[in-house]
């Protein structure tokens, strides 16, 4: 890797590691890690572009800071981890892996609570107790967006990175939000989802740092080519579905 | 033969130091940009101090003729207490951090929220009444698009506790004015609400207190005709309308009924957390009851809407109308009447206008809510506010409700208002 070369930020592991891999060589940009403890690889078929493995959570302000010129990340981790929004822009939505939401999970005990417009009267009897709507999250900044805009104003959000899902049996917080696909997890833990709770639907996403896409920036041309690569693949599989 | 030479040796050494040095200094330029001030803080010049300390011990000086106790708040406190007051609107404005030990703190946004924690902390006796006056920095982090968004500002307030009649309303408001009458601002408009008769008003119109809080959150929305479909469409997508197609339509009461069977035959095998079977039973029977329809809401809607038309940024005056709800009436002649009470300072020149329309949250206040703005250059610019507070001390964790009314301007405006740099 050289400093010239352009770089390009994928998940190291989890839930978007493969598929990112899959896509990738799909895209006919196969990547070559050398090991699974290597954290630098490269694209074989595309000189002067290194493949830079970071945590999912990560990868947003690595490429805000310009370590990496790109990034393939979960939407709802681009909109939590957001420092500085203009320094970096979505250049390709919806890659067509990942999709997951984030929504609220309450405790299936809650019989009387089927919407989020139930959760507002939970919070306002917790206020009239003294109390404030706990909610154990990962992702504090959308769950509050979502909460304000929606006039609900009784809560207080408990930053969490484990296992969310006992944090309501185990008493550190009344509900959570949380990514899910299938609701599984969430059912296995004795909690649902309510209707008007989802927070936001997400699938990957291409995102670029600004600088790297400005005049002056010599990594433009490759940067193109990527993206290139990347549309075709997804128009010819919208055609074929 | 070679001949050591300590002089060449030692030369060669200064030389080497000075490279060295040079390079070093390179360096240090290179990393050590100057550290600028925080954008949004504030620095007061000698000038700035000096106004500021003479107008504040002048309003403080006023306020003690008034039996306004001075008091002094910490700068830091726990998250929680402002999100108590507020909730989370007002958490995305808070600067907060972790103590080493986990527990979360902000810098002060407000004094309101400690000083009412101060009287629960020391037993207030809701029979007695408390008058207390503070100024100090307090700290907002703004949203980024706001103009000549201040960060940090000193704030300069009093608060009214234990009394909820006119007469206090009107000392407020009076103090509010004597505050601005010791300034150089002397046009002022001072734009008024009154959300307790909405509140009554929605409440026996059916609302839930959800409902209602969502609707005055939503209330400077409430301009077109169009916002109230949009409104109405918001309520029914969260949930806070009845989506009974007809009104031979029981599904809803059945499945209601199933869950209250289920929920008695199994409550031992649930945990409720923090909330206990009875109360959820006890919500799902109101749900039963409880069922406002969208054609309801967007009725009652278009009946406040019209009401703001007609009332809204008017003088005050006394009540002509007689074709709205008694508790709308009610709202503009308590507002009439307060004023009434209200003394104004000799040298100032004070306009009251009815607003229901303010920006910001009203589901924290509950009775009249006040804003002070005077122009300058054709610019509006707001220098203070305030309002009745009643349901503080409970959601603070008081045992019973105590009336309070506060107010609170922005003593660093003013003075950049009178310096000419607004």
């Amino acid at each position: 890797m050289t400093s010239s070369d352009l770089t390009l930020a994928i998940s190291s592991s989890g839930a978007l590691y493969d598929p990112t891999l899959e896509f990738l060589n799909n895209c006919g940009l196969e990547v070559n890690r050398p090991n699974k403890r290597r954290y630098i690889g490269e694209i074989p078929a595309l000189a002067g572009v290194s493949i830079l493995f970071q945590r999912s959570a990560d990868i947003t302000w690595k490429v805000e800071e310009g370590n990496a010129d790109l990034g393939i990340v979960g939407y709802d981790r681009y909109l939590e981890f957001q420092t500085n929004p203009e320094y970096t822009q979505i250049l390709l939505n919806n890659l067509g892996f990942g999709a997951c939401s984030l929504a609220f999970g309450v405790p299936e005990s809650w019989f009387d609570v089927s919407s989020i417009a139930d959760l507002a009267e939970v919070a306002t009897d917790f206020k009239r107790k003294g109390l404030n709507l706990k909610i154990a999250s990962k992702f504090p900044r959308l769950t509050e967006h979502f909460l304000i805009s929606n006039s609900i104003s009784n809560f207080s959000i408990v930053p969490s990175s484990g296992t969310l899902e006992i944090a309501p049996e185990m008493g550190s917080a009344d509900i959570i939000t949380d990514i899910t696909s299938t609701g599984t997890t969430m059912k296995a833990n004795k909690l649902k989802t309510i209707s008007g709770g989802i927070i936001l639907d997400s699938e990957s996403c291409l995102i670029v740092n600004s600088q790297s896409i400005s005049d002056q920036s010599n990594k433009l041309a490759i940067i193109n080519q990527i993206v290139t690569k990347l549309q075709s693949y997804l128009s010819k599989r919208v055609k074929d579905a | 033969m070679y001949v050591h030479d300590n002089s060449v040796e030692q030369s060669f050494s200064i030389l080497r130091s000075i490279v060295e040095f040079v390079s070093m200094e390179k360096q240090i330029s290179k990393y050590s940009l100057p550290i600028s001030k925080l954008e949004g803080m504030f620095i007061s010049d000698t000038n700035h101090l000096n106004l500021k300390n003479k107008l504040t011990n002048s309003i403080h000086e006023a306020f003690s003729k008034s039996e306004y106790i001075s008091i002094d708040c910490p700068i830091l406190e726990p998250t929680e207490l402002y999100e108590r007051k507020s909730g989370g609107e007002i958490s995305k404005r808070l600067y907060s951090f972790s103590e080493p030990n986990g527990k979360k703190v902000s810098l002060r946004p407000e004094f309101t929220s400690s000083i009412i924690r101060i009287l629960i902390e020391s037993n207030a006796n809701s029979s007695s009444e408390y008058r207390y006056q503070y100024s100090g920095p307090v700290f907002r982090n703004q949203e980024k698009n706001l103009p000549s968004s201040t960060k940090q500002f000193t704030q300069l307030g009093a608060e009214l506790i234990g009394n909820n009649s006119i007469q206090s309303d009107a000392e407020i408001l009076s103090l509010s004015l004597e505050c601005i009458s010791k300034t150089p601002i002397k046009n002022l408009t001072v734009a008024i609400g009154n959300v307790g008769p909405i509140r009554e008003f929605l409440g026996n119109s059916g609302f839930t207190e959800a409902l209602t809080d969502f609707t005055l959150d939503n209330i400077n929305k409430l301009q077109v005709d169009d916002s109230t479909k949009a409104l109405t469409q918001k309520a029914l997508e969260l949930g806070l309308l009845s989506k009974v197609v007809s009104d031979t339509d029981s599904s809803t009461e059945d499945k209601i009924l199933k869950l209250l069977t289920d929920l008695e035959s199994k409550k031992d095998s649930y945990n409720f957390g923090r909330r206990t079977a009875d109360e959820v039973a006890e919500r799902l029977r109101k749900k039963q009851i409880n069922s406002l329809k969208s054609t309801e809401y967007n009725k009652i809607l278009t009946v406040l809407l019209n009401f703001f038309r007609e009332f809204s940024k008017t003088n005050v005056v006394s009540i002509k109308s007689t074709s709205y709800p008694q508790e709308l009436l009610n709202s503009i002649s308590y507002i009439s009447n307060v004023v009434k009470e209200v003394s104004i300072p000799k040298n100032l020149d004070v306009t009251f206008l009815i607003d229901f329309e303010r920006n910001r949250g009203l589901t924290y206040y509950t009775g009249i809510i006040f804003d002070i703005e005077t122009e300058i250059n054709q610019n509006t610019k707001t220098i203070g506010g305030g309002g009745r507070y009643d349901g503080l001390f409970r959601a603070l964790g008081h045992h019973t409700d105590i009336p309070a009314i506060g107010f609170a301007v922005n003593i660093d405006e003013i003075i950049s208002i009178d310096r000419g740099e607004t």
